[in-house]
């Protein structure tokens, strides 16, 4: 295997503990006769490898959990906050007097009846208008003798 | 970073702060650790450690235990320290030079107020300005965290080989003479 191929195994795949098997072996035993690779190698563990090896983690100061903190209880106060709203508004509605929840209720009924009663027949304020009108018209007196009005009327009746 | 036992994981999903401080205590480290390199600026590491928490206690909730808490930390750390230095980034770029504000603040703090540290802390911190953000994530993410090829791939949502590719170009950027080629 080519010194180059090695090199790229050796850089990644190699020094990461991610070759297995086969080209592992092919890569150990080029290590031992080739001086080149070698040194490749020595030099990647000590320039790119080693300096991470000795590092020591590092953790954040105090203040970061108790800033999390801080803004995880805002938001549970907040979020409960307008849960209670809703919880208020609905126990208040549930424990109202009930001779009140009645009245309210009737009162309602009430004003839907009237609306209700005024839609659905076409124009009911024209339909009532004809009545007035055909009744004033007819002008009915107390003989029963029905006034179709004026005497042109009276003349083609 | 250590394994975090399900049940806390659970017990922190229902509201227990208890349980999500232990998770907290487990964590924090490689989260910071991971912040604290890729942004390269000690305030940003703090808030992007925060905000990492953050999204977890709100996530956690919704959390189904089917794929690994691992993987999710390393995916929303990686990806929240990574758009915390772009955005650093480019406020730097519109106010000034970039490289020369990122190497006068920040990870100085960091070292000198870690004594015992400072040495390995120092050499880290120069090996890594010779990466770009890519690189110096995945060296991160496999050097200092231990994290596999596959971690790693899932962490970025990247593919394997690409990941195989940037420490490979990583490592050739830290090698004092880096060598290619030769006989065979």
């Amino acid at each position: 295997m080519r010194c180059k191929r090695i090199q790229d195994l050796i850089m990644s795949d190699y020094v990461d503990g991610e070759l297995k098997g086969y080209l592992l072996k092919k890569v150990q035993q080029h290590l031992v006769s080739c001086p080149e690779c070698k040194q490749f190698e020595q030099s990647l563990q000590r320039d790119a490898i080693a300096p991470f090896k000795e590092a020591e983690q590092v953790k954040p100061p105090d203040s970061v959990w108790d800033q999390i903190r801080g803004d995880i209880l805002e938001q549970e106060l907040q979020r409960k906050g307008v849960f209670a709203n809703i919880k208020n508004g609905l126990d208040y509605f549930l424990h109202t007097p009930k001779p009140v929840l009645a009245f309210a209720t009737v009162a309602i009924l009430i004003v839907l009846t009237l609306i209700f009663a005024r839609l659905p027949f076409g124009d009911h304020n024209g339909y009532l208008a004809n009545d007035i009108e055909l009744l004033s018209y007819l002008d009915i007196d107390e003989s029963g003798y029905v006034d179709f009005g004026t005497t042109i009327e009276e003349y083609l009746m | 970073m250590k394994d975090i036992p399900k049940d806390t994981l659970i017990r922190a999903s229902r509201g227990d702060m208890g349980a999500f401080e232990d998770i907290y205590r487990l964590s924090s480290g490689f989260v910071y650790s991971v912040a604290l390199r890729v942004t390269r600026n000690r305030d940003d590491a703090q808030e992007v450690t925060q905000d990492v928490f953050l999204k977890i206690y709100r996530k956690l909730r919704s959390f189904r235990f089917q794929a690994s808490f691992k993987t999710w930390l390393y995916r929303v750390t990686a990806n929240t320290a990574i758009n915390s230095y772009r955005r650093r980034a480019k406020e730097m770029a519109r106010s000034g030079d970039f490289d020369t504000a990122i190497k006068t603040e920040g990870v100085c703090e960091a070292v000198e107020s870690e004594v015992d540290q400072k040495d390995s802390l120092e050499r880290v911190n120069k090996l890594l300005e010779k990466l770009n953000l890519d690189q110096r994530t995945c060296i991160v993410l496999r050097e200092l965290e231990g994290l596999s090829y596959k971690e790693i791939a899932k962490a970025l949502k990247i593919n394997i080989n690409t990941v195989r590719s940037r420490l490979k170009r990583a490592r050739q950027a830290l090698m004092r003479r880096p060598k290619e080629g030769g006989g065979q």
